[in-house]
């Protein structure tokens, strides 16, 4: 079987197959394969407009497309199925953004839905360690600060 | 307004991180001139773990957020501690929460760590004035190094998001993002200048001890 048709067949559906009649129109849908990237800060907000290019695996120093995200911060494209190997996607926007490197393989089952995000800790366990964080620093103030007082006393 | 990683071409992140060693040593070097550096350090603690969550809670200003900085205050209470104060509290927010990045802290470093110098300096000159004026310099001053430090960082931010800008990048959009991430700041400068100044005028009431300590000198 060829690499192009096993990769269409193992990899993501991002359109499901549809047709539709209606009022002298017809809609047709095809199924390919594809990624699905959605952009948000680490804040929950999506990327809405954000700038993307990708890079596909044989010319990394040169963008094979440049899109821009939706006000869902989503993109989504189909690779080409001749290049497989290393994808890589980054997306910009006034400063911020990431660089994703989604790896594309024959024997792909699943979809890439990847979000862009700097870390993926819940709330509850941002502020856990951002408060081990500063009582790491109290304790250090509170450390010399003793000190302090001990070689006053002495 | 921390740089990630992955914006900047390499040599700029490394250039960071050397300006950043330097001007982190330098400081070092007058911190050790004191006779007791140990003595600043309690202050030092709790102003770096003041920096490291007021740049985690962001404040929402539809439709992006924003973050405090708060390198001016650092500055005008810290004096040479401010610099190595900001670094730390950089190097746990990249390192844990993945804010900003790992390539970036020297490059952030410059970005909050100079401005917050430069407010020791011009905090610094407040000593200079006559006795009478003095109280008011100095939350005049407060004001104007905690605005301005906020102000000084959003242009450097600015500046080199977009003088490394990729080819591929469309450079009128990104000006245009930049521009509204900018405007979002304008309140942040004004209430970090308010903060600093209302800090300034209650440590002068409470511990003015603290305001004048040997860090500042």
């Amino acid at each position: 079987m060829p690499r192009s048709i096993r990769l269409a067949a193992y990899a993501t559906l991002l359109v499901t197959a549809a047709a539709a009649n209606g009022h002298g129109t017809q809609i047709e849908g095809a199924v390919v394969p594809g990624i699905r990237v959605q952009a948000q800060y680490d804040t929950g907000e999506p990327m809405a407009e954000a700038q993307v290019i990708v890079y596909a695996p044989e010319q990394p120093a040169h963008p094979w497309l440049t899109a821009t995200t939706d006000h869902a911060g989503v993109f989504q494209f189909v690779p080409d199925p001749a290049q497989l190997g290393t994808w890589a996607v980054q997306v910009r926007q006034a400063g911020h953004g990431a660089m994703l490197n989604l790896p594309v393989l024959p024997t792909e089952t699943v979809s890439h839905q990847i979000t862009v995000c700097t870390n993926h800790l819940s709330r509850t366990q941002q502020w856990l360690m951002a408060l081990a964080v500063v009582w790491g620093l109290i304790g250090t103030a509170l450390f010399f600060y003793r000190q302090r007082g001990a070689n006053a006393s002495s | 307004m921390h740089l990630p990683d992955g914006i900047l071409p390499p040599a700029v992140t490394l250039t960071g991180y050397a300006v950043s060693v330097a001007v982190a040593g330098f400081c070092l070097y007058q911190i050790r001139q004191f006779p007791d550096p140990r003595a600043e350090v309690p202050r030092t603690a709790l102003l770096t773990a003041v920096f490291f969550v007021a740049s985690l809670i962001a404040i929402p200003l539809p439709p992006i957020s924003v973050h405090l900085l708060l390198n001016g205050l650092l500055g005008a209470l810290l004096g040479w501690f401010a610099f190595p104060a900001i670094l730390v509290g950089l190097a746990l927010q990249a390192l844990m929460f993945g804010h900003g990045g790992v390539t970036t802290i020297g490059i952030n470093g410059v970005i909050l760590g100079l401005p917050a110098l430069l407010a020791f300096a011009l905090f610094r000159l407040a000593g200079k004035l006559p006795r009478q004026f003095q109280k008011l310099g100095e939350r005049v001053l407060g004001f104007v190094v905690g605005a301005g430090a906020v102000a000084l960082s959003v242009l450097l931010f600015a500046g080199l998001a977009l003088s490394f800008l990729p080819a591929a990048i469309d450079a009128e959009r990104e000006r245009q993002a930049l521009a509204a991430l900018m405007l979002a700041y304008l309140p942040v400068l004004v209430l970090e200048g308010l903060i600093t100044a209302l800090l300034v005028g209650f440590l002068q009431k409470v511990s003015p001890e603290l305001l004048h300590g040997r860090a500042s000198r």
